[in-house]
């Protein structure tokens, strides 16, 4: 029968077993949430500057700004700028997990297309796709990545067009090996000897097969998009003023640690927190889908 | 053996003159670097002319890319822009502190994560467990540059025991190494912890505890020695991420290494200072896979045979 309806309730059935998969869920759904509707928030806007509330500790509300208006409460505190870090902190994160979602689902397509292919076409095909993979590989990523960029330049496109890079080799990798390895399992064998079509054998039995993987891996690569993303705009490579990232108040932050140690705490929390959000949902969709993941990388 | 070296050899010059292309290309797309040195004004067109002539610029890029590449090889990368030496001499006094970061971090990932990854797989679900795991579930999810400077905010700017930027002190390689360590450190407690399990669950296992063994014996002679294959190919991977980490912790504390510079190449748009880091990195980074797989082919003969 089909495999979809069985999948969706395992999923339930382990979610209710599994603390830990919770946590992550709320945590990515709250962020998820944020990101989507914190633009609808009233309050302070995210690109506000009012230099006589500069660095106001988290709680603060410092003077009003003109006579007779109230002092609204700067809940977590205000930068170098005056600007409003809570407001700041929700616009990074529609920032950072656009560009993160962006990223996980061009890299995936592109990723398990070229796995696919590879594998499908063999010989030299094959041989030279590997390659550049392992060319991908060879390096780290963000080398690569901050070389590429400072020379075609930092923005949201060219940012995502950079993380796409690495990511989609560790995809086309893993779906190439895992579609050899189903390629040469009885039921494909059968359906081969049956008379079915090269296409409906992809389809139907190679990439129905795999997808479960590819959710696997895009998640744990989703982490890693969050963090490397923040490090490429900490760098000031990446997301640029006026456009807010956690990576870049982090490093505004930075700048006043000997005066305060809010603006760089703040946003740090803001990646750390979404990161092991994703992470635990990742291990938990792992421990699901891909039950052989253990004994195949270890961990 | 040999056959399996030789072609991972060949393998590393392939990655390598993929790297060197990409970048070559990517400086290709990045303008001309006379306009930078010679502006406009300052210059005469002859005197532009005649630096592109030196720099090689007006020859098409396949020429350019044999002649740096032929260089490459004989150690000579060509000269900064900025600084007027020659790149691989700039390039060459930073490798010892990016050597001496990254290493130290490796060893201190090393020296917390194999007792944790231990204590962990010996005693499943206990609260040694949980806080083993814990541990390496918070390295695996900090941002290694807000690791960084929260070290700095604590240990320098409140507490003053370490020196929050450069090289200077001998504790000055405290606080970057614990930065870096800490990923690699999660990486290898967790991959030892599950490799572990899965060998106290075999059957020679099994028979070492019910011919009486120490639990001292069994875990250190039977289940630590199998299970360290997947940590050797961890702690590989992780020497070569512990390169791209050191960007980033490197820029962070001033660290005067490779990653460090290759920003400073970047903000001083210095071209062939920049493609002489990425060269030798992406170099160190395949010299360090490479020593893996033969590493790994020596531990386990059936890798040489696949």
């Amino acid at each position: 029968m089909r495999s979809r309806p069985r999948r969706a309730t395992i999923l339930w059935k382990s979610l209710r077993r599994d603390r830990a998969a919770v946590v992550g869920l709320v945590i990515v759904g709250l962020w998820l949430a944020m990101a989507l509707f914190g633009p609808l928030l009233k309050g302070a806007k995210p690109g506000q500057q009012d230099l006589g509330r500069s660095l106001l500790p988290p709680g603060g509300s410092g003077e009003a700004s003109s006579p007779g208006a109230a002092a609204a409460r700067a809940w977590l505190g205000t930068d170098q700028l005056g600007r409003d870090i809570a407001a700041r902190v929700l616009q990074g994160a529609r920032t950072s997990l656009l560009i993160a979602f962006q990223v996980v689902l061009i890299a995936a397509a592109l990723g398990s297309f070229v796995g696919v292919f590879a594998a499908e076409a063999g010989g030299w095909v094959d041989e030279v796709l590997m390659r550049l993979v392992d060319i991908q590989l060879g390096v780290p990523a963000i080398l690569l990545a901050i070389t590429l960029l400072a020379m075609i330049g930092a923005s949201i496109g060219n940012l995502v067009l950079v993380l796409v890079l690495p990511s989609w080799v560790i995809f086309a990798r893993v779906v190439r090996s895992e579609v050899l390895r189903l390629r040469e399992l009885e039921f494909v064998q059968a359906a081969r000897a049956l008379g079915a079509r090269r296409g409906r054998i992809l389809t139907r039995h190679l990439l129905a097969n795999v997808t479960g993987l590819i959710v696997v891996i895009g998640t744990l690569e989703l982490s890693s998009i969050i963090i490397f993303e923040s490090a490429l705009s900490f760098l000031g490579l990446g997301v640029r003023p006026p456009d807010v990232s956690w990576g870049a108040m982090l490093s505004d932050g930075r700048e006043m640690l000997t005066v305060a140690w809010w603006p760089a705490t703040l946003p740090g929390i803001a990646i750390t927190v979404t990161v092991m959000g994703v992470n635990l949902l990742g291990d938990w969709l792992r421990d699901v889908l891909d039950p052989r993941a253990n004994a195949r990388r270890g961990a | 053996m040999l056959a399996y070296i030789s072609r991972r050899l060949l393998l590393s010059i392939v990655v390598l003159g993929g790297v060197t292309v990409i970048v070559s290309g990517a400086l290709l797309l990045s303008g001309d670097p006379v306009a930078l040195i010679l502006s406009e004004g300052l210059a005469t067109r002859e005197q532009r002319e005649e630096l592109r002539r030196e720099l090689g610029l007006d020859k098409p890029f396949v020429y350019q890319y044999l002649d740096f590449a032929r260089g490459a090889v004989q150690g000579d990368m060509g000269r900064s822009l900025r600084y007027n030496r020659s790149v691989s001499a700039i390039v060459g006094e930073r490798v010892e502190p990016t050597l001496q970061l990254s290493g130290t971090a490796m060893l201190l990932a090393i020296v917390v994560a194999v007792p944790v990854g231990i204590l962990s797989a010996a005693r499943p679900n206990t609260w040694m467990d949980c806080a083993g795991r814990a541990l390496a579930f918070f390295g695996q999810s900090v941002p290694l540059f807000w690791l960084g400077i929260m070290l700095v905010l604590v240990f320098s700017v409140e507490l003053r025991w370490f020196p929050s930027a450069g090289r200077l002190q001998a504790n000055s390689l405290v606080l970057p190494a614990v930065t870096l360590g800490l990923l690699p450190m999660a990486r290898i407690a967790r991959v030892l912890r599950a490799s572990l399990l899965e060998v106290l669950g075999a059957d020679y296992c099994r028979t070492a505890w019910s011919k009486g063994l120490s639990e001292r014996r069994v875990l250190v002679q039977h289940a630590v020695r199998n299970a360290l294959l997947p940590v050797v190919t961890i702690m590989g991977l992780q020497f070569g991420a512990l390169l791209g980490g050191a960007v980033v912790t490197e820029t962070i504390f001033a660290w005067p290494g490779l990653g460090f510079l290759s920003v400073q190449a970047i903000g001083a748009r210095d071209v062939p200072l920049l493609r002489g880091v990425v060269t030798l990195v992406a170099f160190l980074s395949v010299l360090t896979n490479l020593a893996v797989d033969v590493l790994y082919a020596v531990l386990d003969p059936r890798i040489r045979y696949a």
